[in-house]
C-alpha cells in the first residue's frame, strides 16, 4: 500500500502550478467561456489514485477536456473565502455529506444540471445521491471491526450492545470522535437499545448518557481515516468503531481484521461545484460522467467504497462486491446518516451545532 | 582647537551634542517604523477586518463576545488552555535553565556540539517529533518495553492518548525556546561577580540566588514569555498526543471556522484570548515587581547609579548586603578578627565542596536534560530506514525505500524547496526589520514602547486560523494571493515576534555604557553598532534568525490557506501524509532535515578550527 503514482508529469498539478497558476487560480466572473480544462479535487492517497484511475483518464480520453487533478483537501472555509474573493480554485469537488447541505445554504454551490443526463443514468443513481446542489460519489460505512485474534474462544461481538458489554467481550476500544461533527451519538444510542429506525430525531441526552458509560473503556477516539487506520495496524486497540475502507487496506496486507456490517453507519460523499468555479460547464460534464455505473464499477474495484449508482454492481465481480457497503446483504443491516437532520435549523442552530455543543460539554465533564 | 575656549563656546558645544543625543534618541525610536509596516500589511489590517466580523461589521453586536463568555464549556476550556500552558512553562524552566547554564559554562569547544543537540531536533518538523512520541510513548513502544522489562511496572504505563503525553510533547517542542534565550543572555554574565560572592563567604544557594539569577532575568522573562505564549496557541499536538479532554481552545476555534464557517464566533473568541492573554502578562509582571512589563530596560542612555533599578546595581547591592558593612561588625570584627578568620576558611572550604558538587549535579541534571531533547532523533533515523509501511517501532527490517520515494514521488522535493525558499525570504526579512526594531524599543524613548512590544508579539498568541482568514482578503486586496511574497508575508508576522523578543532580551542585559564609551572615542552609531554592540549581541540574533526559519518551515495553518495553487510546502506535505497513512517518507525527510545541516556544520566547524582568529569574545556560531 504504497502511494506511487502513475506516471503523470505532463498533467501533473505542478506543472500547472508553475505554468498557469494565475490564469487557473482565479476563476469567478460569470460570463467567461470555459476554457478546456476541469479542475478536480480528487483527495489524496489510494482514494486520489482510484479517483484517477476510474474517472479522471477515462473522462479525458473520452472528451479531450484536459484534467488538472488535485491532490489536497479542503474545508468549508476555504471554499467560503474562494466564492467571496472571487478566486475560486476548484471545479470540481469531492464533499463531505454534512457539508452538503451547509454549504448550499451559505450560497457557495453551483446547482447540478441533471438535464445532460440520460434517464438510465438518473434511474439508477440512488435518490439520495441526487441532491440539489451535489451527486452522490460514493457510498462508506462506519463499522465495528476487531482483530480476530482477540476473540479466539468465544463469538466474536455483533452489534453496538454487545460492544458496549465490556465484561462479555474484553479488548481495548475505540470510537469516532466526535469533535468533527462525526460521532458516535447513534451508536451509542442503538448501543442503549434505540432500534435503528427510530434512530432520528436524535435523543441527544440519551446518546450522550451512553457515551458517558463507556467512556472509561475507550483508549483512543478517532479522528480521522489515518488515525483510524494505525491504531488498529499498530494494534494500540483491539475492537471499535473503524471505516471499512481503511479496514479493508489493512486486510489487504494480510493484518487478521474482521469487519462486521450489523448496525454500521452509512454515509455518503458528493460531487459538488463551488459557485463561481472558472469551468462550470466541464465541471457538470465531469460529475455526469463520475456518475456512470461502469466508471463507479472501476472505483469500487480499486477502493472497497460503493458507487451511488446501482447498475455498477452488473459489472462488478461477486467476490469485490460483498465487501461493499451498499451490496444488498450489507446495506440491509444498516443505517444511513441523515444529513437532512442535522442542517436543519431550529431556532437559530442547526442539530449538528447541537451535536458539537454537546460533545464539548462532554469531554470537559 | 588650542588654548582657552570660552564659556559661551562650551555651552553651545554641549547643547549641540544635548540636541545631538536628543535627535538620535528620537532616530533610534524610528528603526521600530518598517518593522510596524510590515505588521500593518500582513497583520493589522488583516486582523482590523477580523475584528469587524466579530462584531458583525457596522451593526457592532456584541452577541458573539456574549456568546462566548456566558458558554461554560468555552471558559472553561479557556481556563484549562492558560493552566496548560503554565505548567509547561514552569516544566520548561526548570530543564532549561540547567541546561543553558550547563551550555554557557562548557568549554567552547564543547558548546558547539551541545547547542546543535538543541537546534537539531528542532530542524526536524515538529509534526514528526510529535509523531515520534505517540510511537516512543504507547503501550507497546520502547519507553513501556524498558519499564515492564526491567520490573519497575508490571502493566504498560498510559503515557499517550492523555494529559501526561500532551506535555512531554509540548515541553519537548518548546524546551529550545527556553534554552536559547537563556543561553544569550547568560553568556554575557560576568562569573567574577559570582565568585566575588564566594570569596565573601556566600554559599552555592546564596551565590546563585544573589547574584546569578538577578542578572539572568531578562533571559528568564523571554523564555516564559515565548514558552507561554505560544503554548496557548498549541492544537496540533494535543490531538495527536492527547486524552478527550485534552482539547484547547484553538481546536475548539478551529473547528468553529473551518467546519462550520462561524467566522464571527471564531473572530469573537480569538480576541478574547488575545485581550485575556494580554492582560495576564501584564498582571504577572506587576506582581513580580515591575512596571516594564516586557523586559525592555528603562531605556535611558545614563548608566544607572547605585540606587538605580539596573540589575547590576542590585546586585551590586547585594553583594554589599553580604559584606555586612556596617560600624558594629566593624567593632565585632576587630574583637573576634583572629577567631573568625580561622572560621571563614572553614566555611570557605566547606563552600568550595559544596559548589563543586552543586556543579557536578547540575550536569548531570542537564545532560539528563539534553538526552531528552534528542531521544526522538533517535527514533526518527532508524524508522526513516524502516521495510514496513508503518511507523512500527522497532523497524521489522531495513530499506532504502522511503528515501527513494522522498525523491520520484511527486511533491516532496518541490516541498522542501519551497519552503527553504520562503523560510530564507522570511528570515532575512525578519532578522533585519526585528532587530531593528529591537533596538529601537530598547534603546529609543517612546511611551507606547510596550504596546508596541504587546502588537509584535500578538501574533503568537491569535490563533492562525483567524489571521489566515484575514490575510488571505488581504492578499487578494493587494494582487498577492497565491504567490511566494504573500507566504512571506504570511510566515513573518510569527517569525518577527521571535526575533524581537529574543534580541530585545540581549539587548536589555547588554551593557550601555561599552556603547557610549565607544562613540565618546570618536565612532559614529554605525560603526559603533558595527564593532561593538553587533558581535557582543550577535548569539541572539543568530538564535532569533534560527528560530524565525523555524517557524517559517513548520508553518501549517495560514500556508494552507495561501498557499501557490498546486504546490505545497513541506509541512503540509508531511500533514497530508500524517492524516493519510503515515508511512515512513516523513521520518526520512525528516532525518534528512537532521543530517545534512549536521553535516554541514560538521564541515564549518573542522574548516573554521583551521582560520580561527583572536577575536577574544569568539563565539561558537
Amino acid at each position: 500500500m504504497t502511494i506511487l503514482k502513475t506516471n503523470m508529469a505532463r498533467r501533473s498539478v505542478l506543472r500547472a502550478g508553475t505554468a498557469g497558476a494565475a490564469a487557473l487560480a482565479f476563476g469567478g466572473t460569470a460570463a467567461k467561456a470555459d476554457s478546456n480544462q476541469v479542475i478536480v479535487y480528487v483527495g489524496t492517497g489510494d482514494w486520489a489514485e482510484s479517483n484517477i484511475k476510474a474517472f479522471v483518464r477515462p473522462f479525458e480520453e473520452e472528451t479531450g477536456i484536459e484534467v488538472i487533478e488535485v491532490e489536497d483537501w479542503y474545508n468549508l472555509n476555504q471554499v467560503r473565502l474562494w466564492v467571496e474573493t472571487g478566486t475560486v480554485q476548484a471545479d470540481v469537488l469531492n464533499i463531505g455529506g454534512s457539508q452538503v447541505d451547509i454549504m448550499a445554504n451559505e450560497g457557495l454551490l453551483e446547482e447540478i444540471d441533471y438535464s445532460i443526463y440520460s434517464d438510465a443514468t438518473k434511474n439508477d443513481i440512488v435518490p439520495e445521491s441526487q441532491h440539489k446542489f451535489g451527486v452522490g460519489a460514493l457510498f462508506y460505512s462506519t463499522v465495528l471491526s476487531y482483530w480476530a485474534d482477540q476473540f479466539t474462544d468465544q463469538p466474536p461481538p455483533s452489534g453496538w450492545q454487545q460492544f458496549w458489554d465490556v465484561d462479555g467481550f474484553p479488548g481495548k476500544r475505540t470510537l469516532v470522535s466526535g469533535e468533527g461533527g462525526y460521532g458516535s451519538w447513534e451508536i451509542a444510542l442503538i448501543a442503549d437499545g434505540v432500534p435503528m429506525d427510530q434512530l432520528y430525531p436524535l435523543d441527544i441526552e440519551r446518546a450522550f448518557d451512553s457515551l458517558d458509560r463507556i467512556r472509561p473503556h475507550i483508549t483512543k477516539w478517532w479522528l480521522d481515516g489515518s488515525d483510524n487506520q494505525q491504531i488498529f495496524a499498530d494494534r494500540f486497540v483491539d475492537l471499535g468503531a473503524a471505516y471499512n475502507g481503511r479496514m479493508g487496506n489493512l486486510q489487504k496486507q494480510d493484518l487478521p481484521i474482521v469487519i462486521d456490517w450489523n448496525e454500521g453507519k452509512l454515509e455518503q460523499d458528493f460531487w459538488g461545484i463551488p459557485k463561481g468555479a472558472p469551468n462550470p460547464e466541464n465541471a457538470q460534464k465531469f460529475i455526469e460522467f463520475a456518475s456512470r455505473g461502469a466508471q463507479q464499477a472501476i472505483f469500487s474495484q480499486e477502493i472497497p467504497y460503493a458507487p451511488t449508482n446501482l447498475s455498477a454492481f452488473d459489472y462488478i465481480p461477486e467476490d469485490v462486491a460483498v465487501q461493499l457497503p451498499t451490496y444488498p446483504e450489507n446495506l440491509a443491516k444498516q443505517f444511513t446518516r441523515n444529513y437532512a437532520w442535522e442542517a436543519e435549523v431550529i431556532d437559530g442552530k442547526s442539530n449538528l451545532e447541537r451535536l458539537i455543543e454537546a460533545w464539548n460539554r462532554f469531554i470537559i465533564s | 582647537m588650542k588654548g582657552t575656549t570660552s564659556i559661551a563656546d562650551n555651552v553651545h558645544a554641549s547643547s549641540v551634542a544635548e540636541r545631538g543625543r536628543i535627535s538620535w534618541r528620537w532616530g533610534i525610536g524610528l528603526l521600530v517604523v518598517p518593522a510596524l509596516a510590515l505588521l500593518a500589511i500582513a497583520y493589522v489590517y488583516p486582523m482590523v477586518r477580523m475584528v469587524l466580523v466579530s462584531f458583525e461589521g457596522s451593526q457592532f453586536s456584541t452577541e458573539h463576545y456574549l456568546a462566548f463568555i456566558q458558554d461554560p464549556v468555552y471558559t472553561t476550556i479557556l481556563g484549562r488552555t492558560f493552566a496548560m500552558a503554565a505548567t509547561t512553562t514552569v516544566i520548561c524552566l526548570l530543564l532549561g535553565y540547567p541546561a543553558a547554564y550547563l551550555l554557557s559554562h562548557v568549554p567552547k569547544r564543547y558548546r558547539g556540539w551541545l547547542l546543535l543537540l538543541v537546534v537539531v531536533p528542532y530542524l526536524t518538523s515538529f509534526l514528526v517529533r510529535t509523531y515520534a512520541w505517540v510511537v516512543l510513548l504507547n503501550d507497546n513502544g520502547p519507553i513501556n518495553g524498558a519499564l515492564v522489562g526491567l520490573g519497575i511496572v508490571d502493566e504498560p504505563v498510559k503515557l499517550v492518548y492523555n494529559t501526561i503525553g500532551v506535555h512531554i510533547g509540548m515541553v519537548h517542542v518548546l524546551l529550545p525556546l527556553m534554552i536559547l534565550p537563556l543561553y544569550a543572555v547568560m553568556t554575557a554574565i560576568d562569573d567574577r561577580l559570582v565568585r566575588a560572592a564566594y570569596s565573601m563567604g556566600a554559599g552555592p544557594v546564596r551565590g546563585f540566588l544573589a547574584v546569578y539569577l538577578p542578572l539572568s532575568l531578562p533571559g528568564v522573562t523571554s523564555g516564559c514569555l515565548l514558552v507561554f505564549l505560544i503554548s496557548l496557541g498549541f492544537y496540533i499536538t494535543p490531538i495527536m498526543l492527547g486524552g478527550l479532554g485534552d482539547v484547547m481552545l484553538v481546536n475548539l476555534i478551529d473547528i468553529q471556522i473551518t467546519r462550520l464557517g462561524n467566522w464571527n464566533f471564531g473572530a469573537a473568541a480569538s480576541v478574547v484570548l488575545l485581550v485575556v492573554t494580554l492582560a495576564a502578562v501584564v498582571v504577572i509582571r506587576q506582581l513580580s515587581g515591575s512596571a516594564d512589563v516586557f523586559g525592555l530596560g528603562d531605556g535611558t542612555m545614563r548608566r544607572q547609579s547605585a540606587n538605580g533599578s539596573s540589575a547590576i546595581a542590585r546586585v551590586r547591592k547585594r553583594l554589599s548586603g553580604l559584606l555586612r558593612h556596617n560600624a558594629v561588625s566593624d567593632a565585632a570584627m576587630i574583637i573576634v578578627a583572629r577567631h573568625r578568620s580561622k572560621r571563614w576558611a572553614d566555611l570557605r572550604a566547606r563552600n568550595r565542596r559544596s559548589i563543586s558538587i552543586g556543579k557536578h549535579l547540575i550536569a548531570a541534571y542537564a545532560a539528563v536534560v539534553f538526552i531528552f531533547l534528542v531521544i526522538p532523533t533517535f527514533i526518527v533515523i532508524p524508522l526513516s530506514f524502516s521495510s514496513s509501511s508503518f511507523l512500527t517501532f522497532p523497524p521489522p527490517g531495513w530499506s532504502f525505500r522511503w528515501y527513494e520515494h522522498f525523491f520520484t514521488e511527486e511533491g516532496w522535493v518541490n516541498g522542501t524547496l519551497l519552503s527553504f525558499q520562503v523560510g530564507f525570504f522570511t528570515t532575512v526579512l525578519v532578522t533585519v526589520l526585528g532587530t531593528l526594531a529591537a533596538y529601537g524599543l530598547v534603546r529609543g524613548r517612546s511611551r507606547y514602547r510596550a504596546l508596541i512590544m504587546a502588537l509584535v508579539i500578538s501574533p503568537l498568541i491569535v490563533p492562525p486560523i483567524v489571521v489566515g482568514v484575514g490575510l488571505y482578503w488581504t492578499l487578494v486586496d493587494i494582487k498577492l494571493i497565491g504567490t511566494v511574497a504573500g507566504l512571506v508575508l504570511g510566515h513573518s508576522i510569527g517569525a518577527l515576534a521571535y526575533v524581537v523578543v529574543l534580541v530585545t532580551a540581549v539587548l536589555s542585559r547588554f551593557d550601555i555604557s561599552l556603547e557610549r564609551a565607544a562613540m565618546s572615542l570618536g565612532a559614529g552609531p554605525l560603526r559603533t553598532f558595527r564593532k561593538v554592540t553587533f558581535p557582543l549581541i550577535r548569539p541572539g540574533i543568530i538564535a532569533a534568525a534560527v528560530f524565525a526559519f523555524i517557524h517559517s518551515f513548520d508553518e501549517l495553518v495560514i500556508t494552507y490557506l495561501i498557499s501557490p495553487f498546486g504546490i505545497k510546502t513541506l509541512p503540509r506535505m508531511m500533514w497530508q501524509n500524517i492524516r493519510n497513512e503515515i508511512d515512513p517518507v516523513i521520518a526520512a525527510t525528516s532525518s534528512m532535515l537532521i543530517l545534512v545541516p549536521l553535516v554541514v556544520l560538521l564541515i564549518l566547524k573542522l574548516t573554521n578550527r583551521k582560520s580561527r582568529g583572536t577575536d577574544v569574545r569568539a563565539t561558537p556560531f
